[in-house]
């Protein structure tokens, strides 16, 4: 084999790598953004209806929802009860990592860092109040920003009031600790603020106003969030929370004496929020679990709910309302989507934190029109990836944040096989591994090219060997290796071989079809020959072939 | 290696004049964006600062591809390897002067945009913590994009029509920065970017040490 | 020193499916001035370039000062000159510009004798490359290979484009460069009278092959031009091998044999003929009869091996 190696295979293999990486690349953002283009296709075309899940009554007024019921009106009828309604956003180009730029935190034209924990405008004393951290003090800091004067664009003044850390609020930084990793509450109407200490597993309550720290007992969990529970809001519209209403007929007299009757619709209940009620918080552990945080003991009680799907990383997005009816808690709804993007769902606990209801979205995509063709459509995109990818996503697609799918490029979880591999994994193992039929038609695809590469490969002359590594590349790579095949090939005009007649390499020694040597009927060079070598050294050899000494 | 660096530099001086006068535009607009909001608060990063970004990676990044697939086509049309490799030099001195040139014109792009920001931000922005983090994303990212795309333009340029180099280095640089695009500022783009761009300047040095001239 | 200047073993050469050079060996050695000689697209220019490594064999490998042709380093590129046949300079730079580069890139440069050289050839420093003449870039192609004061001078078909004075000065250039020790030079040229003036090897390219390698004397020795005169018409075929070309006309036999000896004249001989002349040729003459299409054609068939 490597007397066939000629000058045109050296490099082969980095060219081949390289070229490799690129087209997996490249073909990899080409089908993203096909897939892009269906699912967003798929969810313009999709009937609201189908779009969205919808409860109603939703089960958390009790009587406040059922006909002939309610003393706060001035009318009986409940013309329609409550309810809860969570929908796929229709604008999936909001999950892309770009708009990460477009649609930050931003507040008076800034995009304001994460490390700001509070800022309010006190406009009577015409100063902004602020409480951020400080990384290199490792302590949260209470300060007044105000403007010199309205003439003096630009003189703006820092007044810092205080500092704080684990160990007590003081006016200069020292003494007091350092927090090394937290979790902040995220409701910035408390007057206070809330934060969960990683390294010490307590909540501590910081109140810069009446200078106190306050720290609570040991927690062993795992806090993922505090205050209010949200994920990716951007891929699905909030909750729409429709109160009972009652009908309320009215008259109205005309100019010209005419009593004309029209209708109102008016809500039953005025004192509804989604709001936790006075001194506490929700708690969201990574297994999905929903706890109350006592602000004033700051001690974890009893689970109130829970996520629709296992697991914080489990959905693509999340949201959780807690309802207060008159100021009590009256219990939550956690909805959201999860690695599905057709499948909201949302599940209602009351104020013990007893599950009452549920609701999943079902899409029938054969129901409506595109519907089937672009599903066929995605499968397709998603087939062409490469197999191994493919395989990779089926056995992995749980340990990606459900976040993550709507911008992978490789493993693609919300596939056809990551769907498949997560459902599978909580069946048994049989399941699990009958369960592989997805990737069957890649699979398919990706051998049909290995054997189209095996036969150009024969007749350009790749040696056996490479023509191995090449079906076993095409096999796992699918498209992108025939690709990279193609771009890599030697670009080497084949010649006919005098001895065999089929198509050969010049580059090589012998011919790789029949074995021949070298043979150039179309060169007809004279037989004599007049060659004078120079006197060689003794010491020196020519070259081993002599094919041209002259018979002298 | 010094002369080939200073024959690259000045036969495509106006390369590099196209390289300032883009990013100039954009800072332009970037300065008075942040000069006419400069009564706001200065705790944050102007909005202006967080969205010029875009544009800008988009504008930088063709441009850097359209200079090196420029630089390779001239080569290829003038015949500049040809007459220089006969010279006591070699293919691989002249590839890694004419990348001096793009090292130099992805610097030229990239430091106005970062001693803007920089002295915007400490002028303007500085009486509370701003989001370092989002700054060093985007700046790496724009960065390796610009490194990435130029190292395309090299790639793609080694064709009989200008035109046709510039379209196709210009064509998948656009991939690139969908997939950019896709994964957004930060480590995943950085990786898949630095990756692509050693892939690619590996295969190019190696077509170019390697085809006739 | 190296032994040999320049080798080439066993190149093959294809373009797209055709061949060009088919198992070419040859050497130059150290201090010999070699012509290499061919008809259009017999490959010489192919040659040339494989040695400068501006492109690379199909299979065989060439040696320019001891170093494979693919990987020569700029030490070894600067002790040779090079004048490409067509003249490949950069068209739109100065005259001085392009000599400023030369010299920036060169680690020798013998300013006085460029400088002599532009003043004889009378070449603006301050004119664009594309504002030349033929001539004139021809000119300045040679000054700058020149300049360099190359251990090895590589030249295709260099006076392409001089005129008859010019042409005349570049060989006297050549000469002077020959008289200093250890140079070598390797050229090709379609002006036959010049490489006779100069060369102290030729090798002639026929089909891809190299069919005559060796000194001018002996090439002069080994080639025979002969009339020969027999009683009764003269035959077809005179079992002779190595017959490079003949016509018969009647009685008069017009024959060139390549390695002339006793042998074949003995041959000769046998037939009895009334006269046999020995027609001088001249080097021109010579590659006439080596390249011209009614040459004998072979007649044995080829196997392997050959």
């Amino acid at each position: 084999m490597r007397e066939q190696m000629m000058n045109s295979q050296k490099g082969y293999v980095i060219n081949v790598v390289f070229a490799g990486f690129m087209t997996v690349v490249v073909l990899s953002t080409v089908y993203f953004f096909g897939r892009f283009f269906c699912l967003q296709t798929l969810l313009d075309l999709m009937p609201s209806d189908m779009a969205q899940v919808r409860k109603s009554p939703s089960g958390l007024l009790g009587d406040w929802d059922m006909p002939s019921k309610g003393s706060v009106t001035d009318s009986n009828t409940v013309a329609s009860p409550s309810s809860i309604v969570i929908q796929t956003d229709d604008d999936i180009m909001a999950n892309l990592g770009f708009l990460e730029a477009f649609d930050p935190d931003i507040r008076w034209d800034q995009l304001i860092s994460p490390a700001i924990y509070r800022l309010r405008e006190s406009r009577q004393e015409g100063v902004y109040r602020a409480i951020y951290f400080d990384k290199v003090l490792g302590l949260f800091v209470n300060c007044d920003i105000a403007q010199k004067g309205i003439q003096d664009r630009g003189g703006w003044t820092k007044i810092i009031k205080a500092y704080a850390g684990p160990r007590g609020i003081s006016q200069k930084p020292g003494d007091i600790g350092r927090f090394g990793d937290f979790l902040v509450c995220s409701n910035v109407w408390l007057p206070y603020i809330v934060v969960f200490n990683r390294n010490m597993s307590q909540f501590v309550r910081i109140d810069f106003e009446n200078k106190e720290v306050q720290t609570g007992p040991k927690i062993e969990r795992d806090i993922v969030q505090v205050g209010w529970l949200i994920k990716n809001d951007r891929a699905m519209t909030s909750f729409i929370w429709s109160p009972p209403t009652t009908r309320i007929t009215k008259y109205k007299t005309r100019p010209s004496g005419k009593v004309v009757e029209y209708v109102r619709y008016k809500s039953i209940l005025k004192k509804v929020s989604f709001i936790t009620g006075t001194g506490w918080e929700l708690v969201l552990d990574n297994s999905g679990t929903i706890y109350k945080l006592n602000l004033e003991t700051l001690e974890l009680e009893d689970p109130i709910g829970a996520l629709p799907w296992p697991g914080v990383c489990g959905s693509l997005a999340y949201e959780v309302k807690p309802l207060s009816i008159r100021g009590s808690y009256a219990g939550l709804v956690a909805g959201g989507i999860g690695p599905n993007i057709y499948r909201p769902g949302f599940l209602v606990f009351d104020e013990d934190g007893n599950n009452t209801g549920e609701e999943w979205g079902d899409v029938e995509l054969s129901k409506f029109a595109g519907g089937p063709g672009l599903s066929v459509a995605n499968f397709v995109l998603e087939t062409l990836h490469a197999p191994i990818l493919q395989l990779a996503t089926y056995f992995t697609s749980l340990r990606f944040d459900g976040a993550d799918g709507p911008r992978s490029l490789f493993i693609l979880p919300n596939s056809l096989a990551g769907r498949k591999g997560a459902d599978c994994t909580r069946e048994g193992f049989v399941e699990y591994i009958l369960g592989l039929w997805v990737i069957l038609p890649s699979l398919a695809i990706s051998v049909l090219l290995a054997w189209r590469i095996e036969k150009d490969a024969g007749a350009v002359g790749i040696s056996p060997r490479a023509k191995f590594w090449w079906n076993v590349l095409t096999v796992a790579f699918g498209l992108a290796a025939y690709i990279t095949y193609r771009l890599t090939r030697p670009t080497v005009t084949l010649i006919t071989c005098a001895n065999c007649g089929r198509t050969r390499r010049p580059d090589m020694d012998r011919c790789h079809q029949c074995g021949s040597k070298w043979l150039v009927p179309e060169l007809v060079p004279p037989l004599w020959r007049v060659i004078d070598i120079p006197q060689p050294d003794q010491n020196q050899a020519l070259s081993s072939e002599e094919a041209d000494q002259p018979d002298t | 290696m010094f002369t080939l660096i200073k024959r690259e530099l000045i036969d495509n001086i106006a390369i590099l004049l196209l390289a300032a006068i883009v990013p100039a535009i954009i800072i332009t607009i970037l300065i008075k964006g942040v000069l006419e909001g400069v009564a706001y608060l200065p705790i944050g990063i102007p909005v202006i600062m967080a969205r010029i970004l875009w544009p800008y990676l988009l504008c930088g990044a063709f441009v850097a591809a359209g200079c090196g697939a420029a630089q390779m086509n001239d080569d290829s049309q003038r015949k500049l390897s040809t007459f220089l490799s006969v010279l006591a030099t070699t293919r691989g001195r002249i590839f890694i002067a004419r990348t001096v040139l793009g090292v130099l014109l992805i610097l030229i792009m990239f430091v106005p945009l970062v001693l803007t920001d920089v002295i915007l931000l400490r002028v303007f922005a500085r009486l509370a913590p701003l989001d370092i983090d989002f700054l060093i994303r985007s700046f790496a990212t724009i960065l390796a994009t610009f490194v990435c795309c130029y190292a395309i333009g090299l790639q793609c340029g080694w064709r009989s029509s200008k035109l046709m180099a510039i379209l196709f280095s210009v064509a998948l640089s656009a991939a690139l920065i969908l997939a950019v695009a896709i994964k957004g500022f930060g480590a995943e783009s950085i990786i898949i970017l630095v990756l692509f761009t050693v892939a690619s300047l590996i295969w190019t040095w190696h077509k170019f040490l390697s085809l006739p001239l | 020193m190296e032994r040999c200047a320049i080798e080439v073993r066993d190149l093959v050469k294809y373009y797209d499916g055709r061949c060009i050079l088919d198992g070419v060996n040859f050497e130059v050695p150290t201090g010999c001035i070699y012509g290499l000689l061919g008809r259009n697209g017999a490959g010489k220019t192919t040659i040339i370039r494989i040695l400068m490594g501006l492109e690379s064999a199909t299979r065989g490998q060439t040696c320019l000062l001891g170093t494979n042709s693919r990987r020569l380093g700029p030490r070894q590129k600067s002790r040779v000159g090079y004048v490409a046949e067509s003249h490949q300079l950069i068209q739109n730079y100065k005259v001085g510009r392009l000599v400023a580069l030369c010299k920036g890139l060169s680690r020798k440069w013998n300013e006085e004798f460029f400088k002599h050289l532009m003043d004889t050839f009378r070449l603006p420093m301050d004119r664009k490359v594309k504002e030349l003449s033929g001539g004139m870039r021809a000119q300045l192609n040679l000054a700058l290979a020149m300049a360099i004061e190359p251990e090895v001078l590589i030249l295709d078909d260099p006076t392409l484009g001089l005129d008859t004075v010019a042409r005349r000065q570049f060989l006297a250039l050549a000469i002077d460069l020959i008289q200093r020790d250890g140079r070598t030079i390797l050229f090709s040229s379609h002006i036959l009278s010049d490489v006779e003036r100069i060369a102290d090897r030729i090798g002639i390219l026929v089909a891809g092959k190299l069919v005559v390698d060796c000194s001018l004397d002996e090439l002069k020795n080994r080639i025979k031009k002969l009339r020969v005169i027999f009683p009764e018409d003269a035959p077809n075929d005179l079992h002779m091998t190595e017959i490079i070309r003949q016509r018969n006309s009647g009685r008069e036999m017009v024959i060139t044999v390549a390695n002339w000896n006793p042998q074949k004249k003995a041959m000769i001989e046998t037939f009895k003929p009334a006269s046999c002349d020995e027609i001088p040729m001249s080097l021109e003459e010579i590659f006439i009869e080596c390249t011209h299409p009614d040459m004998v054609p072979t007649t044995v068939p080829f196997k392997e091996g050959d």
